[in-house]
């Protein structure tokens, strides 16, 4: 950074500035109003005379073309000279009042912050990645209107060999300084906006991607929802992988005494623990899938365990082996979740139904059917 | 320039649009000084925005059912015992100390006690700040303050922390040292609460510091306030208090009024002018409250408005002493759900106490 080869070689100007601190009421209110763009915004045409092609608004406007032709670093390099701060071109109007006539200290301050700023600029025109990754410092000539006791009006606060104390320069001085400041601000904020925009977007779907996981994935018990703080995971990011522990859920599930037996599934209200387990989400976390170890405990029979499958979009089966039942020998079991039987039947139903209307149609053209490829 | 306050909810049922009690009560505190008293009020003057992350907590209490049982097996299972809370919850207790848990005092349990929550808070938060920059800044340069209460101040803390410490997929727009907060005014700030389960940030050292703190390079805001009350039982349990971050740090208190059963309150801070004063002046970024208008508010400004409600203060104060001296989370938060019962009662025996708000 320029700004900061430059304060090696100038370092003692910081004292002299900091001396100044403490300037009259006149100065502090002057400078309230001056580097606060609402208070210059309202002013009139009148009150600005000669002024007014030069308020921050007013070259916000004026600057809208360059700033869609991207020609950024162009103009810093036109704000500088409008405001004094760098040489004119002889038909350039510059404003009233110059930053040129500012101690050497300030104006030498604000050109090598303005070094730092062209060359954030130069490099974004150069790589749109940079631009795109908000590489600016938007808050270089942000002011700082102190409002509590002792009030001051501050630019370059934290910024050495800064800062400028604006509220202790000659009324003057005032005006040209906050008002360079301002437009500055505005040209490197909309500069900034694209990646601001990237931005948003990007913690938005990091948003959504906890919205998924905390509202659309497998419930956790509070148990779970300690314990799966700690497993690996992104920085700030949901975890890839959810520990399944003692998670306990009752409810009506499609039970069969027998585990190949698909047409002797009956509703039956089943207690489910599952002990331990993995799952793994996918993508942005819409859906997951894993594997759990099951203790079941259906309403008639005794207890089966086994493993249980887990989709996050068809549900779950799990086979289950029951080591007692009447007669003294195991017996294997399926247990589906009725969301996963409402899919299965579904598909069934329509087979039977593509199979029927394929049906009927041979019937109604047997010569038709028996020739088609 | 667009000036924008973003305000921040604390502990508590917070769903959108619960800023207006807030955003009424600086309108209102406001229009007592004259540069008020004609032209638009406080909230026509700057754009403001509110920050809502309670869902994530209603969301996981709904799931549970509100079920004690539910906290009680997580102790038994996690072999990190909460036996003073479940036995408390499991004790016959008044409904409403038992309504405060489960609406309010639950929040910091499940912000600091679990991982996901904080993160998942934290993660809401900050896309909800990115959006709101996007908004101010589109025409141009913005002034962003934050002004947060209770529970919402740490939440800002951890999140604003996380948002400007460091680029996002390398993104840098709203790091800390590109870009800064104007001001962040916290309320009961309770960073420090539970501290010992936060191992990522150390709040005295963070990003989340006026400029007078460290360099522009390392600090979010150019002015951090920070209000206090005496009797405020959650403050007084974690107080914060920098003594190293310069003339930008703007420390507020200890406040001595009695405006409101619930000392603790969003309205109650706001409430005294050596509060809104600087809140509303630094929002709009000028000195439309001039000290002499302060200083006439607060000549006639009382300790306290209730005459013969000393009883009901006493107990407020009792309890918040109490409370100050929770050993850890799980009795914090069993006092937190006591004290806001003592102070509806109080409020339900002395009218003066009361306000709509006070919950707020």
């Amino acid at each position: 950074m320029r700004a900061r080869s430059w304060q090696a070689r100038t370092c003692s100007c910081s004292a002299a500035l900091l001396v100044a601190i403490g300037g009259s009421a006149r100065g502090q209110s002057v400078a309230f109003t001056e580097c606060n763009a609402n208070a210059v915004g309202s002013l009139t045409r009148s009150e600005l005379g000669p002024w007014v092609a030069f308020t921050p608004e007013s070259l916000k406007r004026r600057f809208e073309p360059a700033r869609r032709a991207g020609a950024w670093s162009a103009i810093a390099d036109s704000v500088a000279m409008l405001f004094g701060l760098e040489a004119r071109p002889s038909g350039l109007t510059g404003t009233p009042g110059s930053l040129a006539t500012l101690p050497d200290s300030v104006r030498l301050l604000l050109i090598a912050e303005l070094d730092s700023l062209r060359a954030e600029l130069a490099e974004g025109e150069r790589d749109s990645v940079a631009r795109l990754n908000g590489r600016v410092t938007t808050k270089r000539f942000a002011i700082e209107p102190r409002l509590v006791a002792p009030q001051r009006v501050s630019l370059f606060v934290g910024r050495p060999p800064g800062p400028i104390v604006i509220s202790v320069l000659p009324d003057s001085d005032v005006r040209p300084l906050c008002w360079f400041a301002l437009t500055l601000e505005d040209l490197t904020t909309f500069y900034g906006a694209s990646a601001r925009a990237a931005l948003a977007a990007a913690l938005a779907k990091r948003a959504a991607r906890w919205d998924n996981f905390m509202q659309h994935g497998y419930s956790m018990t509070p148990l779970e929802l300690f314990v799966n703080g700690y497993m690996p995971r992104r920085e700030l990011e949901p975890p890839r992988h959810q520990l399944v522990l003692f998670h306990a859920s009752a409810g009506a599930e499609m039970f069969s005494d027998r585990p190949l037996a698909a047409n002797t599934l009956r509703a039956e209200p089943v207690l489910v623990v599952e002990p331990v387990g993995l799952l793994r989400y996918f993508g942005q976390f819409k859906s997951y899938g894993g594997v759990t170890w099951v203790l079941a405990f259906p309403d008639s029979g005794g207890l089966a365990t086994g493993v249980m499958l887990h989709h996050s979009d068809i549900g779950h089966v799990s086979y289950l082996w029951r080591p007692h039942v009447e007669g003294g020998a195991s017996r294997g079991a399926l247990l589906l979740s009725m969301d996963l039987y409402r899919y299965l039947a579904g598909a069934a139903d329509k087979w039977k139904q593509l199979k029927r209307e394929s049906v009927s149609q041979c019937l109604a053209d047997a010569p038709a059917c028996v020739a088609r490829p | 320039m667009t000036k924008v306050l973003v305000v921040v909810h604390g502990m508590g049922e917070h769903a959108r649009g619960w800023s207006a009690d807030v955003v009424a009560k600086l309108d209102a505190v406001a229009a007592q000084y004259p540069a008020f008293k004609a032209g638009p009020r406080f909230s026509k003057r700057l754009t403001i925005e509110e920050i809502v992350y309670d869902d994530v907590f209603a969301n996981i209490v709904m799931a549970w059912n509100r079920d004690a049982d539910a906290l009680d097996a997580w102790s038994k299972g996690a072999g990190r015992s909460l036996p003073k809370l479940a036995s408390w919850l499991h004790s016959p207790l008044p409904a409403d100390t038992k309504g405060f848990f489960w609406t309010t005092a639950i929040d910091p349990l499940l912000y600091r006690g679990f991982h996901l929550v904080r993160d998942d808070v934290r993660a809401q938060v900050t896309k909800q700040i990115a959006d709101i920059a996007l908004r101010a800044m589109r025409d141009g340069a913005a002034e962003i303050s934050v002004l947060a209460h209770s529970l919402g101040t740490a939440v800002m803390h951890d999140s604003l922390d996380v948002l400007g410490r460091k680029p996002f997929e390398r993104n840098e727009a709203l790091t800390a040292a590109r870009w800064q907060f104007a001001n962040l005014f916290m309320l009961a700030d309770v960073c420090q609460l539970a501290r010992n389960l936060v191992a990522d940030i150390d709040y005295f050292d963070s990003i989340v510091r006026p400029t007078s703190a460290g360099s522009a390079n390392d600090t979010y805001c150019q002015f951090f306030l920070n209000a206090w009350h005496r009797f405020d039982p959650f403050v007084l349990m974690a107080p914060f208090r920098p003594v190293t971050w310069g003339d930008n740090y703007i420390p507020i208190g200890p406040l001595e009024h009695f405006h409101s059963a619930n000392v603790h309150g969003y309205t109650h801070y706001l409430d005294h002018p050596l509060v809104h004063v600087p809140i509303i002046n630094s929002a709009l970024g000028a000195p439309l409250i001039s000290d002499a208008d302060q200083a006439k508010a607060l000549g006639s400004y009382p300790v306290t408005q209730s005459v013969g409600c000393d009883a009901q203060i006493a107990a407020v104060i009792q309890k918040a002493k109490e409370l100050a001296n929770a050993a850890d989370l799980e009795e914090a938060v069993i006092g937190i759900s006591e004290f806001l019962a003592v102070a509806q009662r109080s409020a339900d025996a002395c009218k003066e106490l009361a306000s709509k708000d006070m919950f707020v």
